[in-house]
């Protein structure tokens, strides 16, 4: 008798899962339609990426519920795992290629890291809070991510002994560029650096290492839930 | 014959100290926890509460005389048990106000919120109401006033000696004391009971506070992003009533104010000082060696050391000087004297005493001076003349980008106090402020708009050629020089700006294609808002603007606010502006709701409850809302115009609550004794419409006069002035209340309950109007308000009589 109970209790456990992780599928597969494609992110492989990684798994449990939500969502420690469509313009703007070396400051939960590894070869992120570079490396590990290397240090140092990076995103909170990051940077590199307060507007810049000596900065303009298609300030 | 109780005017007293103590700390602490922005906001609406008690009070007001003394103990009671779980709950709930509009289940628990904070007020409002019912009006309403004005000075005097949290339990004791006081009206077994309980209350509470761990700050403030940081710990805390100072090392922690890409140099990791967990500032590592800090040439804000000739560094005046990285700089540039002002006697005595050996000792440098002062207060009494005044990054990133200080006045970004700082320039001086970039642009548009007003303002021929802006990734420095800039100026602005890779935004011999290389945003507004600001109409540009980017003035000092009707299209929608930024908005979005809710309070006990006597509910209704509007609006100007002349937020602050409480609490006390009764309240109200209007013409050269006197003259001064205003308003409510209960007794609860909601109302009404109109609008309002109650007055009397 027991065992039938175990039994059925395994049987039902399974079928919770596939359920549920169908629900997650579509759930992603409705999120890159409707909050990625749909607002101009055109690149194959990124749209690839969104589609494949299960950002639920980045999420702590009780806030699952909205990881596909159009939104970003609180992952503790004051972080927030960014808005979908958030990592996917980021991404894109980095023009990532799978020979591609790339340097992410700021690991958080991992997402970013996981959608950037899906593209290149190689991809080192360093995060300055240990609880989140523990639970992050660990994450990562059991996905099989073997292609993203986790380093708990501050990441005002970049991450030299594997410089230079084709790019750099930097997505911790950052009063100013580290000056080694642009060290690190290969020359015709691109670096990507969101800034703005959790759950706000964020204005994203692109810094494009024309030479060792010359330095462009793009302001890309607000991101939240969309572009603002608006001239700024008119 | 009904039996008198003892202690109900002693319990009065005491409910109101402890009343008003809960909700100034109340805000301390939700500034701490949060920000400061809603605190005000949602402790006005708790006060909603206040008239909720009337409401309960004019329905439940047979059951209530039959069982008086229980009902009495019981609102003694129930007030500190409310406030001390409410305190847990409030703690405990995961409110984050960023998330509003994000997350559904953030509105419930803001409710939750409301509920927590509210409950208590409901309590001890009862208390004054029971009591107002009983006992003389005048009396009772004296004690009320007295009590609030007095807890008003007993927060502030705790707060230099408590952390904010404990205030709180103090507060708590307070009001255990009190229903242990009027327990001895019961018999000897219900004093025990409430004594041990009273006091296993109290431990317990006292216990909660680690047992459920609630000193804790967002997650979001910088204080606590800044603690996950390695090896990182608070390793003092300072608290004073002007805020929570707490020193901090980590690893890694490095603040520059923005710094250029191109530096060759390292930024070497700092300690800082957080105040109530935001707005950090940094304290430099400095052993007397300036080399190690040639870093700070690659901070945009070195601008002005530049453009100054290398010759002209005399004296250099710092509007905060923190954790003093402006005084390093003042010391890395060559300064001969540099004027420091500190308002935060907690960020002295740490840079003085704990950071003494870390910063070099920086605050007792031979060419440093600090002055414990306010940027005004000095000036007034200050003859020195500056070849640099500095105003660096007096806010947070977080809290700029957030727009979490939309609904806070700014006395620092004024015209008037702009026009100040510009005088005290010497004749080739220059006035250098520096603020971060936010995005869409409105911060530093407006910014500029203030600058070039202050060069206008000055009477100068060419502003344009006063005036030079750069941009940094993060910040922007707005340079203004007392003389012409020269061309050799330009030459090094622009060098400066080139090899640091910093854009230049305006100096008078720009090309257009000179702007906007470096760092590019979509459209060079800063240069084009510039060019329109300088221009013979700046108004068709401030108008278009989507944001309000007005000049703030000391009338409508308001610069964090920029939400303008134009705006309103920005706020739903998938463009949305995050809820903190909607400042005013947010206002008119909980007044909608307030003022229903106040209603249907009000007129639930018309329908509930046989109140109704012929002709008295609409001059009662009218009466009582009328002086509720018009005693804060009275109170706002004017604590706007005495903070202006006691040169300190906090000070001002308690001397006008107190002082105006108190000297109500007088004119109430003596509002029998004076005029002629059937037109008391009429003269009341000419006499204090005449002290308004006279206040209007005498008031400013009374406060020039003494603006520069000693700060003990100034506070005598002010209380002078206060008296006779608070002295008449003391008339209103006592007076209107006798009227009501002469006639009908189960009105008076109801006009009690009136007040108590318009008090909410006016609150948020003021707050509006000052924002949209200016303080001198609102002080009109009231004017208005006081004289039509006087003349209501009369028709109350005879509507009573008849």
């Amino acid at each position: 008798m027991k065992k039938r109970i175990f039994a059925s209790a395994i049987l039902l456990l399974f079928c919770a899962t596939l359920l549920f992780a169908d629900q997650y599928a579509s759930a992603r597969k409705r999120m890159v339609d409707t909050q990625i494609r749909a607002r101009g992110i055109k690149s194959a492989d990124v749209l690839r990426a969104m589609e494949t990684v299960p950002r639920h798994l980045y999420i702590p449990a009780p806030r699952r519920g909205q990881a596909y939500n159009d939104h970003p969502v609180p992952i503790g420690y004051g972080q927030t795992i960014s808005q979908p469509y958030i990592v996917a313009y980021m991404t894109e703007l980095l023009q990532p290629k799978p020979n591609h070396r790339v340097l992410e400051i700021g690991t958080g939960s991992g997402y970013q890291a996981a959608i950037l590894a899906e593209i290149v070869d190689k991809v080192y992120t360093v995060e300055i809070v240990e609880e989140l570079a523990k639970s992050s490396s660990e994450l990562l590990k059991n996905l099989g991510y073997d292609n993203i290397k986790v380093k708990h240090a501050d990441g005002y140092y970049g991450w030299e002994e594997h410089a230079p990076f084709d790019s750099i995103m930097v997505t911790a909170a950052a009063e100013f560029v580290p000056p080694p990051l642009i060290k690190q940077l290969k020359v015709g590199g691109i670096m990507c650096i969101p800034v703005g307060p959790p759950f706000h507007i964020q204005t994203l810049y692109l810094i494009r290492k024309v030479s060792e000596e010359n330095i462009e900065t793009t302001v890309l303009g607000q991101v939240r839930f969309v572009p603002l298609t608006r001239k700024e300030g008119n | 014959m009904e039996r008198r109780l003892k202690f109900v005017p002693l319990c009065v007293f005491l409910t109101s100290v402890s009343l008003l103590s809960y909700e100034i700390i109340l805000v301390r602490i939700f500034a701490i926890v949060h920000w400061q922005n809603l605190s005000s906001l949602i402790i006005s609406l708790a006060l909603l509460a206040f008239g909720a008690s009337g409401t309960f009070l004019t329905i439940f007001m047979d059951r209530i005389n039959n069982r008086y003394p229980d009902f009495f103990i019981g609102s003694l009671i129930c007030f500190p048990i409310t406030l001390g779980i409410g305190f847990i709950i409030y703690c405990k709930t995961p409110f984050n106000p960023f998330e509003v509009g994000i997350d559904p289940v953030q509105i419930i628990y803001l409710l939750i919120y409301f509920a927590a904070m509210a409950v208590p007020f409901f309590f001890s409002a009862g208390v004054i109401g029971l009591a107002l019912q009983k006992y003389p009006i005048g009396k009772t309403y004296f004690l009320n006033l007295a009590g609030s004005g007095v807890g008003a000075i007993f927060v502030i005097v705790l707060s230099y000696l408590f952390h904010p949290f404990d205030i709180l339990l103090a507060v708590t004791i307070l009001a255990v004391i009190s229903s242990i006081i009027f327990s001895t009206n019961f018999s000897k077994k219900f004093i025990s009971i409430i004594t041990v309980s009273g006091l296993t209350f109290i431990a317990l509470f006292y216990l909660s506070f680690d047992i459920f761990n609630l000193k804790q700050t967002s997650e979001y403030k910088p204080l606590s992003r800044t603690l996950l940081l390695p090896n990182s710990g608070i390793i003092m805390e300072k608290f004073s009533p002007l805020g929570l100072v707490q020193a901090v090392e980590a690893d890694g922690l490095r603040f520059s104010g923005d710094l250029s890409m191109m530096t060759p140099y390292h930024i070497p990791e700092q300690k800082a000082l957080f105040f109530d967990g935001d707005a950090m500032s940094a304290v430099i590592p400095f052993d007397g060696n300036l080399d190690k800090h040639r870093y700070l040439d690659y901070t945009p804000s070195s601008i002005a050391a530049h453009i100054l000739s290398t010759n002209h560094r005399d004296y250099k005046l710092i509007i905060g000087a923190g954790g003093g990285s402006s005084i390093v700089s003042g010391l890395f540039y060559g300064f001969n004297h540099i004027h420091a002002l500190e308002l935060n006697p907690d960020v002295i005595s740490i840079m003085q005493n704990e950071f003494r050996k870390y910063s070099g000792d920086i605050y007792n440098n031979p060419r440093v001076t600090v002055f414990p002062k306010e940027h005004r207060g000095f000036l007034v009494s200050s003859t020195n003349r500056y070849s640099l005044i500095e105003v660096a990054m007096t806010d947070s990133f977080a809290g700029t980008a957030s727009g979490i200080y939309a609904l806070n006045e700014s006395y620092l970004y004024t015209l008037e106090s702009f026009s100040m700082l510009f005088d005290a320039l010497d004749k080739n001086g220059i006035l250098a402020v520096t603020r971060w970039n936010v995005t869409p642009p409105r911060d530093n548009v407006k910014m500029i708009n203030l600058a070039v007003a202050t060069l206008k303002n000055a009477g100068l021929e060419t502003p344009s050629k006063h005036i030079f802006i750069i941009r940094s990734m993060r910040a922007s420095v707005i340079v203004l020089s007392k003389s012409p800039i020269s061309e050799t100026q330009i030459q090094k602005g622009r060098n400066f700006a080139k090899n640091r890779g910093f854009d230049l935004v305006y100096h008078y011999d720009i090309s257009p294609d000179e702007v906007n290389r470096f760092i590019r945003i979509p459209e060079p507004v800063y240069y084009k808002a510039t060019v329109a600001f300088l221009s013979d109409n700046p108004g068709f540009f401030i108008n278009r603007y989507l944001f309000d980017i007005n000049v703030p003035t000391d009338n409508r000092p308001y610069f964090h606010n920029f939400f303008k009707r134009a705006t309103l299209p920005y706020l739903t929608g998938e463009q949305s502006l995050p809820f903190t930024e909607w400042g005013l908005f947010v206002l008119i979005l909980f007044f909608i709701p307030t003022l229903v809710l106040s209603f249907a309070l009000i007129i639930l006990p018309l329908i509930l409850s046989p109140i109704k006597t012929k002709g008295l509910p609409l001059p009662t209704f009218l009466y009582f809302s009328l002086i509720g509007i018009g005693f804060f609006f009275i109170e706002m100007p004017f604590i706007q115009r005495f903070i202006l002349f006691l040169h300190h937020p906090t000070y001002s602050l308690s001397v006008i609550i107190s002082g105006l409480l108190i000297f109500s609490g007088i004119g109430s006390f003596l509002s029998d004794r004076v005029f002629n009764p059937k037109r008391r309240i009429f003269f009341a109200s000419l006499c204090l419409v005449g002290v308004l209007i006279l206040y209007q013409i005498i008031l400013p050269p009374i406060l020039r006069t003494f603006s520069s006197h000693t700060d003990i003259v100034r506070i005598i001064i002010t209380l002078i002035l206060l008296f006779p205003m608070g002295f008449f308003m003391g008339f209103f409510f006592p007076q209107g209340l006798n009227a009501v209960k002469s006639t009908n007794s189960r009105a008076m609860p109801w006009a009690w309950c009136i007040n108590g909601f318009f008090s909410v109302i006016s609150v948020m009404l003021a707050n509006m109007l000052a924002i949209y109109a200016g303080f001198s609008i609102v002080l009109y309002v009231a004017i208005g308000c006081y004289i039509l109650a006087g003349v209501l007055s009369i028709r109350l009397v005879k509507a009573i009589r008849a």
